[in-house]
């Protein structure tokens, strides 16, 4: 092939490039859908370097999806006037990130420690694989993946089809009609609106989704029944099992707190048939009082406060964003009325 | 820093630019070193130090093996580099595994002896650039030419960023040369450079690690034994990815010195379609290959000292290459297996030469697809071991790729079965066709749209498959 030849190709790859990219960006922009960030390593490491921001100018949040979707980041810098520092993960545990802030002799900062029992109290390991990987990028992450993700964070700002897990190939490839293959458990691929997030790491459900998108929301209500099913064939967790894990998360709360940390644990809420198979299979006297009263610590579970016991998490498990507004004002309340936490903002 | 980073398409912009401005020839070089210093201090900036070190090592060896005449002189000097070379090598990728090693032995002997877990971080790319420096030594030892006045180039040889991490391993006589005089891409050396580019990324970014990784990592990671069809298509998922990935890098390299205007020999060469495990290795990570054949395989005697002493050292050289990849015993196995398949083709090939009168091949081994097909199904029983972690691993899963596993443990959906066989189907078909083709000779026989077509094509699919900043496989080795 001629030079010149060559040139034309190139010409014409940048030229269908940006036509064929712009094309889909616009098609997806027409859809309704807007910007959505990956939930990447990278954006977990990025959180966790602020935690050394001062106690009083930060709150550090770590859990699983209950407490990434249920606290509206956005609210809480409004009435806090601090920074939240979303460190949670969906379908994880918090003890891998809670012992590395124990370990953490820098860290002292403030703390709220999300219980979805079924995920606080796994101890298979499943859950804590996520939260394990984050931490190791985020200890291991070298100058050029740094630097890498702040121009990703630059383009993922302004393109919609810059989501991995609703518009990237493999995602698309999840849309094939191809059935189940027998003998193998597979969830289906989650509705592109049920997941979206923020730079804050703050997930939330469109309002698309969760008034409109009825096939959707079935699915998802029955993928957390299904999980819930699995767990509750598991057997149950031996008292000394439980008695000795609990006396691990009091280390880790003991280490923070000697170094003037402050921490809460939080139980968001859940709904329907879910919320009932998790008070039968983690009933409250046994669990949750039991990790205040071991720990020492001070929490807020949704079912004491009247306003917080009448949301309905719509597909079980999770707040829509209207009512993730009111849970942040109430959390900030009760934070700051009954448990004495001071905020920048006067709360 | 790795190619399919946001970070590289930064930091090779700014190369290119500075690298085209009307500058000295040498302040460009000055510049090309720097760069490649700065491309693998991002990863682990105290490491530079290890790569000084060879450098400096190397090229004063160098110096005095080009002047020195006393024999024993040449050796130490000799033994200086390879100690130079290799004593870092042994240290940070073997010294776990001697240990490891050494503990197991003591235990056996009854000996109690539990020292303390060491922590060694590998430093990316120390084979690579280790074989590549200790190559210039071995060269001036053997007086294959004069020794490399300019400590620049010599510098640049061994760091140049294209080729730094994960090869090719270049020689000096192939690389040195083209820093003696200015060199600038022309504009054809330039988007033959970025189709390259791009072809390599997609390579890696959509064929490796969007399609295939995930299937590979599923059925070495179940940890049981397995349906026949799952633990195939791992192992078939496997022998792409590490294709894709490996021959995405080199295809990068190449595209990447070629945008510079520097031309490096290639390092695969649709190794797929090879007809038996000699033809294999002249397909198969080409520059290590040769190197094991100029500077481990000949000097142990190579195939001069009779037909015993010929197998012996295929297998040696075999079981060292199969170590240099990694320090594991089924790296081992790995180097042992593909040791035997070339000891067992020479033997057939040496009988039926001693059977067939006629001259020219034998007519029953005119190369046909089916003994292509034999040679691939062998490799894919070696990358069981080279893939496995550890040998209750391998032995699942060749277990269960021969029915003797569980066939109601299923691993993969039926969407990682399909991406796996379209993949692999399409790799086996390509390589067949393109098995005596250059890439760039092909498309510079087709018209410029279709070219452009095609072009557009990978691009776009690397662009939505949205994979970006994970390793290369061959960096940890």
């Amino acid at each position: 092939m001629h030079s010149n030849n060559f040139r034309k190709a190139a010409i014409m790859v940048l030229s269908l490039t940006t036509m064929l990219i712009g094309g889909y960006e616009l098609y997806l922009r027409h859809l309704g859908y807007t910007i959505s960030f990956d939930d990447s390593e990278s954006i977990f490491a990025d959180k966790k370097r602020k935690i050394y921001l001062p106690k009083d100018d930060a709150t550090v949040f770590i859990g699983s999806s209950r407490v990434k979707y249920d606290v509206s980041t956005v609210t809480w810098r409004k009435l806090t006037g601090e920074t939240p520092i979303q460190l949670a993960n969906v379908g994880s545990s918090p003890i891998p990130v809670l012992k590395a802030l124990s370990a953490d002799p820098l860290f002292k900062g403030k703390l709220i420690i999300d219980v979805a029992e079924p995920l606080f109290f796994d101890l298979s390991g499943r859950s804590f694989e996520r939260p394990k990987k984050c931490l190791d990028f985020s200890n291991d992450e070298t100058p050029a993946q740094r630097f890498s993700f702040h121009i990703n964070t630059l383009l993922e700002s302004n393109f919609v089809f810059l989501d991995k897990d609703n518009f990237a190939l493999s995602a698309l490839l999840e849309y094939l009609p191809i059935p189940p293959r027998p003998g193998k458990m597979d969830f289906p691929k989650y509705p592109t609106e049920f997941s979206m997030m923020n730079f804050d790491r703050n997930n939330k459900m469109t309002d698309r989704y969760v008034d409109q998108d009825r096939k959707g929301v079935k699915m998802m209500q029955d993928i957390w029944m299904q999980l819930a099913s699995m767990g509750a064939k598991a057997p149950p967790m031996p008292v000394h099992v439980i008695d000795s894990f609990i006396k691990d998360v009091k280390f880790q709360t003991d280490q923070i707190r000697a170094r003037g940390g402050e921490i809460v644990f939080l139980r968001p809420p859940s709904s329907g048939p879910l919320w009932k198979g998790e008070q039968m299979g983690f009933p409250r006297d046994k669990f949750w009082e039991k990790i205040l009263t071991v720990t020492g610590s001070k929490g807020m579970h949704f079912a004491d406060h009247a306003e917080l016991s009448k949301m309905n998490c719509t597909e079980f498990s999770h707040l829509r964003q209207s009512d993730t507004k009111i849970f942040t004002q109430k959390v900030v309340e009760v934070l700051s009325k009954e448990m004495g936490w001071k905020f920048k903002a006067g709360n | 820093m790795v190619f399919n980073s946001y970070t590289f398409i930064v930091f090779f912009a700014v190369v290119l630019f500075i690298h085209n401005l009307p500058f000295k020839w040498t302040f460009k070089k000055v510049h090309l070193l720097l760069a490649s210093y700065l491309f693998y201090a991002v990863w682990n900036p105290p490491f530079i130090l290890l790569l000084l070190f060879s450098t400096f090592i190397d090229f004063y060896v160098g110096k005095n093996l080009s002047t020195e005449q006393n024999p024993t002189k040449r050796k130490w000097w000799l033994a200086a580099s390879l100690i130079g070379n290799l004593g870092p090598l042994a240290y940070f990728k073997y010294g776990e595994f001697m240990l490891e090693n050494f503990v197991s032995l003591a235990n056996v002997a009854g000996i109690d002896f539990h020292p303390l877990a060491p922590d060694i971080i590998l430093p990316v790319g120390i084979s690579f650039y280790t074989f590549q420096t200790l190559s210039y030594s071995l060269d001036m030892y053997n007086k294959k030419y004069a020794a490399e006045k300019s400590f620049l180039d010599f510098a640049l040889f061994v760091t140049f960023f294209p080729q730094l991490v994960a090869g090719p391993i270049v020689r000096p006589d192939e690389l040195i040369p083209q820093f003696k005089s200015p060199v600038k891409a022309t504009w054809l050396q330039f988007n033959q450079g970025m189709f390259l580019l791009t072809l390599g990324l997609f390579m890696k970014v959509v064929l490796a690690d969007s399609l295939l990784a995930g299937s590979a990592d599923a059925v070495f990671s179940a940890g049981k034994d397995m349906n026949a069809l799952d633990a195939w298509m791992g192992v078939l998922a496997f022998s792409g990815q590490i294709f894709f990935d490996f021959g995405g890098y080199s295809t990068c390299a190449i595209g990447i010195a070629l945008c510079l205007g520097f031309t490096i020999r290639d390092n695969f060469f649709y190794p797929y379609a090879a007809i038996g495990f000699s033809d294999f290795w002249r397909r198969w990570h080409i520059t290590l290959s040769t190197w094991l054949r100029d500077y481990l395989y000949i000097p142990l005697g190579g195939n001069r000292k009779g037909i015993i002493r010929t197998y012996i050292n295929v297998m040696l050289t075999m079981l060292i290459g199969g170590l240099w990849h990694g320090a594991s015993w089924t790296f081992v196995v790995w180097g042992g297996l593909h040791g035997l398949y070339l000891a067992v083709e020479k033997f057939i090939q040496d009988k039926r030469k001693a059977h067939s009168h006629e001259p020219g091949p034998h007519p029953h081994l005119k190369p046909n697809f089916a003994h292509a097909m034999l040679t691939f199904f062998l490799v894919n029983i070696t990358w069981v071991f080279f893939r496995a972690q550890d040998f209750t691993t391998a032995w699942s899963i060749l277990k269960s790729m021969f029915f003797f596993g569980n066939p109601k443990e299923v691993v993969l959906n039926y969407l990682d079965i399909l991406k796996v066989t379209v993949v692999i189907t399409g790799m086996i078909i390509v390589h067949w066709q393109m098995r005596h083709k250059k890439v760039l000779t092909v498309a510079e026989s087709k018209p410029w749209w279709s070219v452009g077509m095609v072009w557009t094509f990978l691009l776009i699919m690397l662009i939505l498959s949205q994979e970006s900043t994970s390793s290369f496989i061959y960096f940890q080795f």
